[in-house]
């Protein structure tokens, strides 16, 4: 069900009766000004936000197109050890089924996969409610899918998560003993408390679980929500809050760049709905310039984009619809200059994420991805992001030398260390060229996203080169990273026989046939699949022919 | 550890806790919680890197009421165990029995 068009909200001097008994502190969203909003890249940072602010108990309108609520290790294993008895020790051992025992950190352990969970656990939270876009909970099939995430849940953590029910129009569960429920804004029950709420920017445009999901339509598609409407649905569920936290989520695909703006124009709205007014016109063309866009008419929408860069000449986001926007027109010169101001203006323009490539490449399109990395570079010849982009796409056409060429570039051009020298590293590798390979692979360690991957390509080369210490310390990173293919225990346990650690080499043989069973399993089950859908389209097709 | 002169030490890399005559130990490596029976948690609290492996059973035998030879082949045999666990280590000091 889609929300009706609101274009604008207009400035509110009186408030609903309900409302009017509301804690002081708190604000009616759309209605009064909102002091306590703090903007973010990377959603997570909502939870150290809501921990610095020293929040308890309390709810949390989470609005996203991604669930952030999966589980990890409890982070404290210690605690076992202050366990009075043995039975108390038993019985935390069962409340909850995993301990961090890998002694990760906070930093590695939260992520914006899973940041709910700690704010659930710790108290931050005492209830959640997941909102998704419309399109995401509209019927039971929609529904079921969303139960389906969180039976996932229930699999992993099964002490913690319980009680997954759907309804008619949500799907509920209970998270560390506090209620969660999934539904769209318009389900939202009346709070008679002030809320948290949490917005991830990517709610305003992924709206359903389509192929690309978790990721936005890499054609750049529009907002199915604009934060005007957004604030006013809010306002219509008489929402009340002393504290907002939105999140970008450009960097990994969620939100593409293109619509970081909508992030700052939801903020300016709830900031201060008198104030927004000023801003109407600016956002309604940029509005009507990407409506133009998305329909094709690229000069109407360049001249939507012109008008609002009189208004705000200091806008990045102007800067960049106009600098595709003239690239599509063949005007080079334009282009180039747009973006340049737009980099200048809001550095983080120069993002990785800043075209569909990355989005692109995980979903396995590689043409797609270089075209888009391409495009890049006539933008900006000196895109490091562009030249590694273009090195990862050279390794699945396997011309190492190509690549290896690219990513040097790009670490000339400053290109972050980190994924690089990951990949260089990986190059160097398979080339047999170790050193080389080991220097780079060395460099990627710092890399969280990529750490487990450089681990197992550390321990193979060093295995290779019977470097048996620092392979095992490798592989046993791995492990603590959670990285498990069979090859890492059945290293491990060549390298503990080689050490005489009969018992420890018994235990990762053990657990390398478990993983290479469940690989095996897992292929055959695919296989069985195809071949019945195979089986299936056939006799259909004899059926109708 | 097949001397018993040699001196075993705990390698550090691991928690550990007494608890009700037992003793809890956090294998990092493994990520697994380990127990420690009576005995083995006696012998696991005076492995000091100070004490011969002659010294704990001396102890064993002092603390416990179990025959010398019994003990000497029990302690041995557990110390193994740590050792093949990576727990603990046998410090260079120790001769030759």
């Amino acid at each position: 069900m889609m929300p009706e068009a609101v274009s604008s909200i207009a400035p509110v001097t009186s408030r609903p009766a309900a409302a009017r008994e509301e804690p002081s502190q708190s604000s009616l969203v759309g209605v009064d000004p909102i002091e306590q909003i703090t903007m973010m890249e990377n959603h997570d940072d909502a939870y150290y936000a809501w921990k610095r602010a020293g929040l308890r108990d309390r709810i949390a309108l989470h609005l996203d197109a991604h669930i952030d609520l999966f589980w990890f290790y409890e982070k404290d294993p210690d605690r076992l050890l202050e366990a009075r008895s043995l039975k108390e020790q038993e019985r935390m051992l069962a409340e909850t089924p995993g301990w961090n025992l890998g002694r990760l950190s906070e930093k590695d352990l939260v992520h914006i996969g899973n940041f709910v969970y700690p704010a659930l656990k710790e108290g931050i939270l005492k209830e959640f409610y997941w909102i998704l876009p419309d399109n995401m909970v509209n019927g039971r099939k929609q529904l079921r899918l969303i139960r389906d995430i969180f039976e996932a849940l229930v699999q992993t953590n099964p002490k913690e998560v319980t009680n997954v029910r759907q309804s008619e129009r949500s799907v509920t569960a209970e998270i560390c003993g506090r209620g969660a429920t999934a539904c769209s804004l318009s389900e939202l029950p009346k709070f008679s408390q002030r809320v948290l709420l949490d917005i991830d920017t990517d709610f305003l445009v992924i709206d359903r679980f389509s192929d690309h999901y978790p990721y936005a339509h890499p054609g750049s598609p529009k907002p199915w929500i604009w934060p005007c409407e957004l604030v006013d649905r809010l306002k219509q569920q008489a929402i009340r809050t002393d504290f907002v936290t939105i999140a970008y989520s450009v960097e990994g695909g969620y939100t593409p760049l293109g619509y970081k703006y909508l992030g700052d124009d939801l903020a300016t709205i709830l900031r201060d709905p008198v104030q927004y007014a000023g801003r109407r016109r600016l956002m309604a063309l940029k509005r009507q310039g990407t409506l133009d866009r998305v329909s094709g008419s690229d000069r109407q929408a360049l001249q939507h984009y012109q008008e609002a860069l009189e208004l705000a000449p200091e806008d990045p986001s102007t800067h960049y619809h106009l600098a595709h926007l003239w690239r599509a027109q063949g005007n080079e010169d334009q282009a180039k200059l747009h973006y340049r101001h737009a980099v200048q203006l809001d550095p983080t323009y120069r993002t990785a994420y800043k075209n569909s490539g990355p989005t692109y490449e995980a979903l396995g399109q590689w043409k797609m991805a270089r075209a888009e990395y391409e495009t890049a570079l006539r933008l900006d010849l000196d895109d490091p992001h562009a030249y590694s982009g273009i090195g990862r796409i050279l390794i699945e056409e396997k011309k190492w030398y190509d690549a290896i060429e690219c990513f040097h570039r790009a670490l000339r051009l400053g290109e972050e260390g980190p994924q690089v020298h990951h990949h260089l590293g990986y190059v160097y590798a398979k080339l047999k060229r170790w050193d080389e390979a080991v220097t780079h692979l060395q460099n990627a360690v710092t890399s969280k996203q990529l750490e487990a991957d450089t681990h197992l390509w550390l321990g193979h080369i060093y295995f290779k080169t019977k470097r048996w210490e620092q392979a095992m310390e490798a592989f046993k990173a791995c492990l603590r990273l959670g990285l498990g293919p069979p090859i890492v225990p059945w290293r491990l346990g060549r390298l503990y026989l080689r050490k005489r650690l009969f018992y420890k080499a018994f235990r990762r043989y053990r657990d390398a046939l478990r993983g290479y069973r469940r690989l095996v399993t897992w292929y055959l089950r695919r296989a069985f699949r195809s071949i019945s859908q195979l089986l299936v389209r056939r006799l259909r097709h004899e059926t109708l022919g | 550890m097949r001397r018993l002169d040699s001196i075993p030490v705990k390698c550090g890399k691991s928690s550990w806790h007494p608890l009700e005559g037992e003793v809890v130990l956090i294998d990092r490596d493994e990520g697994e919680l380990i127990r420690f029976n009576a005995i083995g948690a006696e012998i696991w609290q005076v492995v000091d890197g100070q004490r011969t492996v002659q010294d704990i059973v001396d102890h064993i035998c002092n603390t416990f009421e179990v025959k010398r030879r019994r003990a000497e082949k029990d302690v041995i045999r557990f110390l193994k165990q740590l050792r093949s666990r990576e727990f603990i280590e046998e410090l260079e000091e120790g001769h030759p029995a």
